[in-house]
């Protein structure tokens, strides 16, 4: 019998190690730190916060996995990837705007276009270099970011646009839940979240190209060794994650607006969500994305009503980010999800 | 790390001199090297109109902090893209003991130098961890996230930072008495503005020669062997007795400390600070700055820093010879993205590796004979049959 207890309370422990276990100690924490800002200030208040962070969640989970799909495949974390998604979100735009398509077929053209560029940008950019040479491929992906930024300011001015919105976004396009407003675009955009991520994993787990990347993913020399087309597979791993960094770009537009460093401001966050998730794990980084949305959304919004931190503001979700990753890669550098690596000599 | 600079297809070209190390011809040759560049170092603040001369010292100022970054980047391995933050730290040091407790400039240096030190630790502790691109993804978010740490109200930080508009040295740097008699900066022939803008110069300077001293020495000694050792195979060094913990926080901590004094003396050249000079932005532009002069070079800290300020010079100029672009600052940008990919295609050691390549063909030194005498003291045959095998 008291085995028995020894046993299950090892266990207790050891689960509350593993990634699952963290989560939860993180969910009664954020929860538990909510319960007076919940009472202060109302449950539609609360609710509303949720609500709006829902959104910037499904952003962040999208452009996170969008990291994620290129870490897996090349583990090289692509710090281009933020501006070829405001390239794109750029593209989509200009066809909207000045040729008339309808927004979402500007969205899959903008997507195709990209994925486009980014299977260019792996083949004659990237695979050149030994990946596990970090400085020459960091070099490249921060040159291609510089050079996409200046080429959108060149062609479309530094200037903010306004980018059409992909739903409804009449102010009267809501529903109602508890006093608290839930947007038409909100549930817009988490169920094109939805679908994507459904969508992803019927393409990495159904098909054959998603079984070679997997192969890929899991162990380069030996899925070249079985005959799969290693070259062409990350190709299409980098044309998925740019097309989804688009389709993230262009969700999150309508409330950022256009203008250069719109989706660097916001990629960070992407960071943190993937890194909290675990730079491997595509669900991992959906969890992430909204954790991080949800804290971010709370922080900034009962951060002033909290004695002796007043003087946050909303520009300082950007530090709790760099924390977040600072944190996560010193005490599980594998993120909640995420696979640990094991180095070999 | 691999400079490729050195390979050894050149070996079949034959060089036009030899130089045997050690000798009187390699000992002239070494001045003249030194002298070639001296001699425009000294001449420049006199022969230039100041404007220029205190774009010098910027040079100097930004020269210094790659040599930082290159300790970090170049010879110990660790990627990191966010020392301008540390850069930025060291300009606020000076700036804030200046402007609030009224030092002197000279006195803001060492504390510049140990806030950065610890600074750097403090980053440098996860670096033990914290590995390759992951070290790059932390520094990253920390380039993006120091100018709001600069903005932050609580503690007085943003009264003392200045917020976003930054801040203006309340004491300027002025020449003494003595100073412009050494320097012939008494004279009538200029006026004042350009008297201190050489005095600014001379400092900037002074400082980076004595951090290229400082650093080649240490580069030199056991802790800096064991950097190198650790950047190019970390086992190895591990085996071979380098402890690497200590070895990574001190190399990371030391490039951060050297990273901002060139911040002060960013900071003193242009007599302000402000957030958008130590953003995401001059980190890109800094880093193509390192890896345009040389990753891994020493001579690159001459180099680096007029790669950042005169870049940022020509780059608009040069885009505006383009016809199919209408002229504009913008696409300066595309400039350095442009710069950082073909540096990485080829010239995977910059300028400074490019230089010796080249200079191989004309001169080449021939390193000395090991010194065997210790080994022939010893009077074992093993050594003496060493040494016939040299």
């Amino acid at each position: 019998m008291t085995a028995v207890t020894t046993k299950s309370r090892g266990s207790f422990l050891t689960w509350l190690k593993t990634g699952s276990g963290i989560l939860t100690a993180m969910m009664a924490v954020i929860v538990i730190a909510l319960i007076p800002a919940i009472i202060q200030g109302g449950l539609k208040l609360f609710l509303q916060r949720v609500f709006d962070s829902l959104n910037n969640g499904a952003v962040y989970a999208v452009t996170a996995i969008a990291l994620v799909i290129i870490f897996k495949a090349t583990t090289l974390i692509n710090f281009a990837g933020a501006n070829i998604a405001m390239f794109g979100a750029y593209v989509c735009w200009w066809l909207n705007t000045s040729y008339g398509f309808p927004i979402w077929i500007a969205v899959f053209v903008a997507m195709g276009t990209m994925a486009v560029l980014g299977s260019l940008i792996e083949r004659t950019l990237i695979r050149p270099f030994d990946v596990n040479d970090h400085l020459p491929v960091v070099l490249i992906t921060f040159g291609i970011a510089a050079i996409l930024e200046a080429f959108a300011g060149g062609f479309w001015g530094l200037e903010f646009h306004k980018f059409p919105s992909p739903f409804p976004s009449d102010p009267k396009d809501r529903f109602t839940i508890a006093g608290a407003f839930l947007r038409y675009e909100t549930i817009g955009t988490l169920f094109v979240m939805g679908l994507m991520i459904f969508g992803i994993y019927l393409l990495l787990n159904k098909t054959k190209v998603g079984l070679a990347f997997r192969a890929v993913s899991s162990n380069v020399e030996s899925a070249r060794l079985v005959g799969v087309r290693t070259g062409r597979t990350l190709q299409f791993g980098w044309a998925l994650a740019s097309a989804l960094g688009v389709l993230g770009a262009c969700l999150v537009a309508k409330q950022t607006n256009l203008e250069p460093a719109f989706m660097a401001k916001l990629v960070i966050f992407a960071f943190a969500a993937a890194t909290l998730g675990g730079l491997d794990s595509i669900g991992g980084s959906v969890i992430g994305a909204f954790i991080v949305a949800v804290v971010q959304s709370m922080l900034t919004g009962y951060g002033q009503e909290i004695p002796g931190l007043g003087w946050l503001k909303s520009n300082f979700a950007l530090v709790l980010a760099f924390v977040l990753i600072l944190v996560v890669l010193l005490f599980k550098p594998a993120g909640l999800y995420g696979t640990r690596r094991i180095e070999r000599v | 790390m691999s400079g490729g600079s050195s390979s050894g297809g050149d070996a079949a070209i034959k060089p036009m001199f030899v130089l045997q190390e050690g000798t009187s011809q390699h000992r002239m040759y070494q001045a003249f090297g030194w002298l070639c560049l001296a001699i425009p170092m000294i001449l420049a603040p006199y022969m230039l109109p100041s404007f220029r001369v205190a774009q010098l010292a910027q040079c100097a100022g930004w020269g210094v902090a790659i040599l930082g970054m290159n300790i970090a980047i170049g010879w110990s391995g660790l990627l990191s893209l966010g020392h301008i933050a540390f850069c930025g730290m060291g300009a606020y040091t000076t700036t804030i003991l200046i402007n609030e407790n009224s030092w002197d400039f000279w006195m803001t240096l060492p504390v510049a130098f140990i806030v950065c030190f610890i600074a750097g630790a403090l980053v440098g502790l996860p670096a033990l961890k914290i590995k390759g691109l992951y070290l790059a993804l932390v520094t990253f978010a920390l380039a993006y996230t120091f100018p709001i740490l600069l903005k932050i109200e609580g503690g007085g930080i943003a009264r003392r930072t200045g917020g976003d508009n930054g801040r203006n040295l309340e004491e300027k740097l002025v020449p003494t008495e003595t100073i412009r008699k050494i320097l012939f900066i008494n004279g009538e022939g200029t006026d004042e503005s350009t008297r201190i803008a050489v005095y600014k110069y001379v400092v900037a300077v002074l400082v980076l020669l004595v951090c290229f001293l400082i650093v080649r020495n240490i580069l030199k000694s056991r802790g800096g062997r064991a950097m190198i050792a650790l950047r190019d195979n970390q086992i190895g060094a591990a085996v071979s007795g380098v402890p690497l913990n200590k070895t990574k926080v001190l190399a990371f901590a030391l490039s951060a400390a050297i990273a901002g004094i060139g911040g002060s003396l960013i900071a003193m050249v242009l007599d302000s600070v402000g957030p958008t000079v130590f953003d995401a932005n001059y980190a890109i532009i800094t880093l193509m700055g390192l890896v345009l002069a040389g990753v891994g070079t020493l001579h690159g800290a001459w180099l680096g820093g007029v790669f950042v300020v005169f870049l940022q010079d020509l780059a608009p100029r040069a885009v505006g010879l383009i016809p199919v672009f209408n002229v504009d600052v913008v696409y300066a940008r595309a400039i350095y993205g442009l710069m950082l990919v073909l540096v990485a295609f080829f010239m995977p050691g910059g300028v400074v590796s490019f230089g010796r390549k080249w200079r191989a063909r004309i001169i080449q030194v021939q390193p000395k004979a090991p010194d065997t005498s210790h080994l022939a003291r010893a009077g074992t045959g093993q050594a003496a049959a060493a040494t016939a095998a040299v």
